[in-house]
């Protein structure tokens, strides 16, 4: 039988009245009072039921259809608190008691789990993960930080050594009051700039629009990132959605996949008519206008395009921590089991 | 070196199949002269499929686990590895070859006919942390596939005869506690690669989710033992059930649903 089981099983003397009590005395009775709770909850069922649930939810999760787990992680979330408050319990009654190797590594162990939920916590409400998109010698600012960042180069097959690194993101990292830095970014080797870091994520090429609408008197330039790493055959549709101007306009785009540019590229709009009518359609080449009513599209060329994730974890360090805490705990709980 | 990969593959393939018949005729004769030979033809076989991949690590200079042919071989000869370890002495897991030999034998089987090309480690796979989460992976499954197998010599009535009881009940809460350890850490080291390739630690990928339900059943079979009293053939179901869990997530997940592991579906950042 273990020792937590032998002293739930010891008879107890009533609680003692709290009230009409001299302050010392009232402190001590209410330690008792919270003990007595504790060992109820750190008792051998609430870590099997515990276990249980989270190995229940995390297969429901798996097969589960993808809008309701929103709701369920929610539900999950305020589960934590009485898992948590168990596994404190269980610490608060068993580690003045722990005289050996193994139920240290046991204590040490559980407090990982509370040192996991604290870090998790705390990155569910601090952290964010946001996209960047930028052509070749495009600067913009870096969310999360007061610096900007600027993609000098898209290098396709890095090589580096024996083995090909992959596709690279040659950046620099202006910090704003600081010495540019010059990075490559490429698989396993993201972008660390002031806490946050820089993901490489999808790449391609956009097409350059410049779009004026004569009745209204507005323009803009821009560009539309389409992903490009697939077979070439592929056609890429994305939606060019500018606000105020009256253009909605399908854009397709056909590399020609050789050398870093392709050559001859093509630009296919489709323009939906406001009155629903036919869509008015167009192939452009490079510098080549289509007229879409009042409005003017011109293609005016092609550049690199990459689509950074810019992600900031201020948790990320507790919660690698408490995992090697419970691996460390994991080991002195379980080895001197594994040697017996 | 590629001819020397498979003339030592197909030494190993033999060898397991001469083992398999042989603990099957000590098992089904209840002798332990063929038994003793079984086990010499799988350290044979070990020692054969240990040379396959170190040609192949040699003609690749990779580690083995860019491939579905490459993480099989390198898995089974850990697996086989520990067998043969804890079936050193006479009242030690000797009968164990006979569910072992022919489980080797199929996934090598299947592995096979897989591509056996020699590749370049994908940019994506290019860490060190790679080789910390596929080995941990690879002990993590082994020391479940132990647990199951000892699990399972309980059940079978001719196994009692080599295998006495008690060496199976020594064996079953070591070899879940070492599961546990080691999938631990797997899941550890997968975190942080996580984090280093894609931007975030832990994303529900099913592959990730099916890792954490394996730790948790361990989890609780350790609670059943330690605080329930839990032991022989009790533990040996939890052990078929943990097994089985892990098999799913490593070869259900991919034929039923996309995983960013498997670089399908939802493409985490990284670009590898």
């Amino acid at each position: 039988m273990s020792h937590l089981t032998m002293m739930t099983s010891m008879p107890s003397a009533a609680p003692p009245a709290v009230a009409g009590m001299v302050p010392g005395a009232r402190a001590a009775a209410l330690r008792d009072r919270a003990g007595r709770a504790a060992r109820r909850l750190a008792g051998r069922w609430t870590a099997l039921v515990a276990l249980s649930g989270a190995a229940a939810w995390t297969v429901w999760t798996v097969f589960a259809p993808s809008d309701w787990h929103e709701a369920v992680t929610f539900l999950a979330w305020g589960a934590l608190l009485p898992v948590a408050a168990g596994v404190a319990a269980m610490l608060w009654t068993r580690l003045p008691r722990v005289r050996t190797l193994r139920a240290a590594g046991s204590s040490v162990l559980h407090a990982s789990v509370l040192l996991l939920a604290a870090g998790v916590l705390w990155n569910r409400t601090s952290s964010f993960s946001l996209p960047l998109e930028l052509i070749e010698g495009q600067t913009a600012a870096l969310p999360g930080t007061p610096g900007t960042l600027r993609l000098d180069r898209y290098q396709r097959s890095l090589r580096e050594g024996r083995w090909s690194k992959g596709d690279a993101a040659l950046v620099t990292w202006l910090p704003g009051g600081r010495a540019a830095f010059a990075r490559t970014v490429y698989a396993n080797h993201p972008l660390e700039a002031d806490g946050t870091r820089v993901y490489l994520d999808i790449h391609g090429f956009a097409p350059l629009l410049a779009v004026s609408d004569a009745a209204t008197g507005r323009s803009f330039r821009g560009f539309v990132g389409l992903e490009t790493a697939l077979p070439p055959r592929v056609r890429y549709w994305k939606n060019l959605d500018e606000p105020g101007i009256p253009l909605r306009a399908h854009l397709a785009f056909r590399p020609a996949a050789q050398g870093p540019y392709p050559r001859d590229p093509r630009l296919t709009l489709i323009v939906p008519r406001a009155d629903g009518g036919a869509p008015i359609t167009g192939v452009l080449r490079p510098g080549e206008t289509l007229q879409a009513g009042s409005a003017a599209v011109t293609f005016e060329g092609v550049r690199s395009w990459v689509r950074f994730t810019v992600c900031r974890d201020p948790g990320l360090g507790l919660i690698f921590t408490a995992f090697w805490v419970a691996v460390a705990g994991a080991a002195f709980a379980l080895w001197p089991r594994v040697l017996a | 070196m590629i001819q020397a990969e498979l003339a030592g593959l197909w030494t190993a393939v033999a060898a397991y199949a001469g083992a398999f018949v042989l603990a099957a005729l000590g098992l089904a004769l209840g002798r332990r002269g063929p038994l003793a030979a079984a086990l010499a033809a799988a350290a044979l076989a070990w020692l054969a499929q240990g040379a396959a991949l170190a040609c192949r690590g040699v003609a690749e200079w990779s580690p083995p686990f860019n491939t579905y042919y490459e993480s099989v071989l390198f898995g089974t000869w850990l697996a086989v590895g520990a067998l043969l370890w804890l079936a050193r002495r006479p009242d030690g897991l000797r009968a164990g070859i006979a569910v072992a030999a022919p489980l080797v034998l199929l996934l090598l089987g299947s592995a096979m006919f897989t591509d056996r090309s020699l590749r370049a480690l994908a940019p994506g796979l290019q860490s060190w942390w790679l080789v910390v989460h596929v080995c941990f992976a690879l002990l993590a499954f082994g020391s479940m596939a132990v647990a199951a197998a000892a699990g399972a010599l309980l059940w079978l009535p001719r196994a009692r005869s080599f295998a006495a009881p008690r060496a199976v009940e020594r064996v079953l809460p070591r070899a879940f506690a070492l599961a546990f350890v080691f999938q631990l850490v797997m899941i550890a080291s997968g975190s942080i690669w996580a984090n280093q390739a894609w931007g975030r630690y832990w994303g529900w990928d099913p592959i990730e989710s099916f890792s954490l339900v394996t730790l948790l059943l361990y989890g609780i079979a350790l609670h059943l033992k330690t605080q329930f009293g839990w032991g022989g053939r009790k533990l040996a179901w939890l052990a078929a059930a943990g097994l089985l869990a892990t098999v799913y997530g490593i070869w259900g997940v991919p034929f039923f649903q996309p995983s960013v592991h498997l670089y399908q579906g939802p493409r985490g950042p990284g670009g590898g």
